[in-house]
């Protein structure tokens, strides 16, 4: 679509390691520093969150809080974030073409959340040192550029002004000159009505919309296992915004009649097990009942519906989700010589973040009968590992 | 109370004091009651709603984290999205035995819901429950408040009610107790002077009668001296009698 | 290759064929040489590559495993040193005539000669492609024996058969080698 096809491809079996070996080796000895079962174990036990930073002292995230005197749910999460981010900004400058291209991909995400938070932010005039604090440290893109997006006049020729010279410089450009070409043509409204009109959610929805369907031809087009990994964790993921999009319109305006074949269906990736026939039918869905009869024609779905339908308040459906990304997440780390791992450290990384988070949450809380319930990355007790051990 | 003039008048107008106070102590009394039943329940209240409102809190904010977890932080964007606020708080007032205590009342100022569509892609139906529950626990805060003040209100007013009928009861009612009783003494000493001077006076007009009669006989006597003298002299004469009299 | 097309003098080659038998038997036997050798190489080579940096690179968060990994190495090396032997071999078996001279003398044991020369160029290429496919497995096997090693120390054990089976397909290749340059005499003097 934007990003223009890479020059060779990732390599084969007997030839990836000449230009991915090292950086792959990289991730996958980071992928040691991933939590254990017992590091759960003893985390869950904890009473206050003095033991968690004892006991987190035992892990990979030792250097991160060794200089907290106590601990918090936001500091943790933040240390957490710039360990995930230096592993990261590490990696990406040990690889080269098409890998960096990539890891530049997975980084793109988060640029869309800062754009959009910048531009909000903009909106409602705050200060842009205080929303380049909240921004994704993953999402960074250059400085002089992320100051300049808030700077531009509150007006339609000021916002146009900024699409033509500081977005388009940056690698998410392409997708939001693709939204407001979109926008334009389908209520030919300007740039400025289309940010104030519309919400900060369904603009990044679309967003991420078009990132899935670039990311997804990029892998596509690099072809080998990569494409078969990479392209199945992202027509997953493809499908998950589909069904979470349609399950938490409900009860909002994107539900009205109108909007759905022309507002909501703009959301679906065109990418995914569930497009082209899923998604269009998803497009008419306007109550969990009928997205349920939709799903079950797809078998992988009825099974993560049956669960949310079933309603026992015990698994929501994006503990669901959640449960299958981390085993499709998994699944990557278990051939050798393909992108998928870098993709899947990163998201798994997250997933940790989040765990701990709730860990944490849970005991400040007082929460002691909801701690188990968060989804465990390379849990040796894992549903889909059968029994082991 | 020494510089009241113990007359009849100041005591007719400390009786009608007196009896003003006990009835204005009476009243107080009344109130004063009225307003311990009242601070009763309202603490009664406070306590019930303080302890619902602690599993309320503590479930809305872990739905909140439940939230993140499913949604990641969205903190930021429900602060950066508009700040029409929906939900406002309005002040009424309530009367209790003539306190007057603060009412707070929720009312929606209409505003658009904003952020509707917040978790799309994920989250969206645990940021729908986080929303249901911290407006359940708003309005429990706002009774919370509104009790609160009430309370603090209702404590003052109790304790100036308080105050008066202790005062009343303590320093005014005795005060003007003494006053009377000093009233009364001072008029039965007054009462008592003037019985012994109307004693005296007696006394001395009726040895003035017996002087009077005594020369008389004297008299009398010189006229007809033997009678006199059988007359028992000494019996008659009283040396106390004497005494008395000065010239 | 169609001779009357481009040449038709009695000095043109007529054809790949004619340029393939006429080459001499020494040529043939150290080409042998050069490609058991050198095919040799680019398998080790190749698997060090593949070895080495999964290697480092897992080693960098695990580097308890950078010695014990070096055995995958040593195994890469080792398809390298067959071939080396083999070239050893080989040369040894290379022989000049005895009587120098513009021709060879009569009564010429060319049957001989021919096999000499066939039987250790195949033997060299027999090592030589037989190492390359061992060192690139080799290679390959270490390479995952160094992330899987990284990622847990109970592992390595069982990848390293896997890798000494790799291994082993260049010995094939020596012993086949060697049992085909056997026979393989250059006669160095003309029968009587």
């Amino acid at each position: 679509m934007t990003t223009p096809k890479p020059k060779e491809g990732t390599g084969d079996i007997a030839t990836f390691n000449i230009q991915h070996g090292f950086a792959e080796a990289l991730v996958r000895g980071m992928r040691s520093s991933f939590l254990q079962d017992q590091d759960y174990h003893h985390l869950t036990q904890c009473e206050t969150l003095d033991d968690v930073r004892l006991n987190l002292t035992e892990t990979d995230y030792a250097d991160s809080i060794a200089d907290f005197n106590s601990l918090n749910p936001t500091m943790l999460q933040k240390a957490a974030v710039d360990k995930l981010v230096t592993e990261f900004k590490y990696l990406r400058t040990q690889t080269v073409e098409p890998l960096s291209t990539f890891l530049d991909f997975i980084t793109y995400e988060y640029m869309i959340e800062n754009v959009m938070l910048l531009l909000k932010g903009a909106l409602s005039g705050r200060d842009i040192n205080e929303l380049l604090e909240q921004c994704h440290p993953l999402g960074m893109f250059k400085e002089s550029t992320m100051r300049s997006i808030p700077t531009f006049e509150n007006s339609a020729k000021g916002y146009s002004d900024l699409y033509q010279t500081v977005l388009v410089d940056t690698p998410v450009g392409p997708y939001f000159s693709k939204f407001l070409q979109e926008s334009a043509m389908h209520r030919g409204a300007h740039s400025r009505n289309v940010l104030e009109e519309v919400e900060i959610e369904i603009i990044k929805s679309s967003l991420i919309k078009y990132w899935i369907e670039d990311f997804y031809m990029f892998v596509e087009s690099l072809g080998g296992d990569t494409a078969t990994i990479m392209g199945d964790i992202l027509k997953t993921r493809a499908d998950t915004n589909a069904v979470n999009i349609t399950l938490n319109s409900f009860g909002t305006p994107l539900n009205e009649p109108a909007m759905r074949s022309s507002d909501r269906k703009r959301l679906y990736p065109a990418v995914g097990y569930l497009y082209p026939a899923g998604t269009s039918m998803l497009a008419d869905v306007s109550d969990e009942d009928e997205l349920g009869r939709v799903l079950e024609l797809f078998p992988s779905y009825s099974a993560i519906w049956s669960i949310h339908a079933s309603g026992t308040g015990d698994k929501s459906i994006d503990d669901v989700f959640y449960e299958r990304d981390v085993q499709a997440l998994e699944l990557a780390f278990e051939s050798q010589f393909h992108f998928g791992c870098f993709y899947a450290y990163v998201k798994l990384k997250e997933q940790e973040i989040r765990n701990l988070v709730w860990i944490t949450e849970c005991i400040l809380q007082q929460q002691k009968d909801e701690i188990e319930k968060f989804v465990q990355v390379f849990s040796n007790t894992a549903p889909w590992r059968g029994k082991t051990r | 109370m020494a510089e009241v003039p113990p007359t009849r008048m100041n005591q007719q107008i400390f009786k009608g004091k007196l009896k003003a106070a006990q009835g204005g102590h009476k009243l107080l009394k009344k109130k004063a009651d009225a307003l311990k039943v009242k601070f009763r329940d309202y603490a009664k209240n406070i306590s019930e709603t303080k302890s619902g409102m602690a599993t309320d809190a503590s479930s809305a904010f872990f739905s909140l984290t439940q939230a993140e977890y499913a949604a990641g932080n969205f903190k930021q964007k429900v602060a950066e999205g508009s700040m029409n606020a929906r939900i406002r708080v309005g002040a009424g007032v309530d009367n209790v035995a003539g306190v007057k205590l603060p009412v707070f009342t929720k009312y929606e100022t209409g505003a658009v819901a904003d952020n509707q569509s917040l978790g799309l892609v994920g989250g969206g139906k645990k940021i729908v429950a986080v929303r249901e529950k911290f407006t359940v626990l708003l309005d429990m805060l706002i009774k919370l408040a509104s009790l609160q003040t009430s309370f603090v209100t209702l404590d003052e007013a109790l304790k100036v009610t308080n105050r008066r009928v202790n005062a009343l009861e303590n320093v005014t009612i005795p005060k003007i107790e003494g006053v009377l009783a000093y009233i009364g003494r001072e008029l039965d000493e007054l009462e008592r002077e003037d019985f012994t001077r109307l004693k005296l006076v007696q006394g001395k007009k009726e040895q003035e009668e017996k002087e009077e009669m005594k020369k008389k006989e004297a008299s009398k006597a010189l006229k007809k001296p033997g009678k006199e003298n059988s007359a028992d002299i000494t019996a008659a004469f009283d040396a106390t009698d004497d005494e008395d009299v000065v010239f | 290759m169609s001779s009357d097309a481009t040449c038709s003098s009695e000095y043109c080659n007529q054809g790949w064929a004619e340029v393939l038998t006429h080459m001499s038997p020494y040529g043939y036997a150290n080409f042998g040489v050069a490609f058991g050798l050198g095919l040799s190489i680019v398998g080790a080579a190749w698997g060090i590559w593949l070895t080495g940096s999964s290697l480092v690179g897992a080693a960098v968060k695990a580097p308890r495993i950078r010695s014990k990994n070096l055995i995958s190495v040593i195994f890469c090396e080792a398809t390298a040193i067959y071939g080396v032997i083999m070239a050893i071999i080989l040369t040894n078996k290379i022989k000049e005539p005895e009587s120098a001279g513009y021709f060879l003398e009569e009564g010429w044991d060319y049957n001989g000669y021919y096999y000499a020369g066939y039987g250790m160029f195949s033997a060299g290429l027999s090592v030589g492609l037989t190492n390359i496919a061992s060192g690139v497995s080799v290679g390959i096997a270490g390479s995952s024996c160094a992330i899987a090693d990284a990622q847990d120390a109970s592992l390595f054990v069982k990848i390293l058969i896997v890798e000494i089976f790799a291994s082993a397909l260049g010995i094939f290749g020596i012993i086949v080698g060697i049992i085909q340059s056997n026979a393989c005499t250059f006669p160095t003097f003309a029968l009587q």
